[in-house]
């Protein structure tokens, strides 16, 4: 027997419905007001390809289109029900400040892109390779700290926010920012204003998301 | 599925912006979420690259592995 997780929900269990990967019925296992949404599978689902990854988002976003949840991370799993209980109730204290943060909220992702460059351009130093290529680093993060900076006005109207500067060369930031669902429309308007007054990178914002950048609680 | 393009920089090209979303979904799938450790299953190799860049795949399982 396999349990797969889908998300921690902050809802009674019988208001849990619908189908999870190979259409098995979602569960709820829990107790008052937070409970594990999984499925019971006799071995785990074959199936861990794209196919399978858009389907399980589609699954955790009609959950969340419900209820405040907590998704879980994909492949998660357990061996048994008395594991789910154990660990919704080893975490509960957690999980519920988790599930209260995001309670009529949503994930908008928001990252700011360079175009594709060569690697090690500085500019004309006259430096040899190696110390041009360290001072283009250095270059490149001090952009991308100063991108971070012009998009600090994102954090202030966002509940909590989290961001990466330069996790791939032409991703100077990624951000995520937990936003209030009737504030969604203000917060892709002021990323479109802060956009066009950016001439460093150009801005993609992406979302709703379930809010996984805060299922462990709120960081900013 | 909700979660799709809010803004795009009017200079970004399409297919910028669709591997910008992919990539979003990846890192949240792989990388975020409630983590029940010990008990991941997903295997990186088992994931259909059919459409998704190898790179941005790369990218979120190694942003996993440093969590």
């Amino acid at each position: 027997m396999t349990l797969l997780l889908y998300a921690i929900a902050g809802c009674a269990p019988e208001e849990i419905d619908g189908n999870g990967l190979e259409d098995r019925p979602l569960r709820a296992i829990g107790e008052d007001d937070l409970v594990a949404v999984v499925t019971h599978h006799d071995r785990a689902p074959g199936k861990t390809g794209h196919g399978a990854l858009w389907e399980y988002e589609q699954i955790v976003e009609s959950l969340m289109a419900r209820h405040s949840i907590l998704p879980a991370r994909f492949g998660s799993r357990f061996d048994d029900e008395t594991d789910v209980r154990t660990m919704v109730r080893d975490r509960r204290d957690q999980l519920a400040a988790a599930v209260a943060l995001v309670r009529d909220a949503v994930e908008v992702s928001v990252s700011a892109i360079w175009p594709e460059r060569a690697e090690g351009n500085a500019g004309d130093t006259g430096a040899n390779p190696g110390t041009a290529y360290m001072l283009a680093r250095v270059q490149h993060h001090k952009q991308a700290q100063e991108i971070a900076r012009r998009l600090e006005p994102l954090s202030r109207a966002a509940r909590a926010s989290t961001h990466t500067l330069l996790s791939q060369p032409t991703l100077p930031f990624q951000g995520a920012y937990l936003v209030a669902r009737d504030e969604l429309e203000h917060f892709t308007d002021l990323v479109r204003e802060i956009d066009a007054g950016l001439e460093e990178a150009e801005l993609a914002c992406t979302g709703p998301w379930p809010p996984y950048s805060f299922a462990e609680g709120g960081r900013s | 599925v909700t979660g799709n393009t809010l803004y795009a920089s009017p200079m970004l090209e399409t297919s910028r912006t669709r591997q910008v979303t992919l990539l979003d979904l990846l890192d949240r799938l792989l990388a975020g979420g409630v983590v029940i450790h010990g008990r991941i299953t997903l295997a990186a190799a088992d994931i259909d690259l059919v459409e998704v860049d190898l790179a941005l795949l790369v990218a979120a399982v190694d942003k996993a592995a440093r969590r």
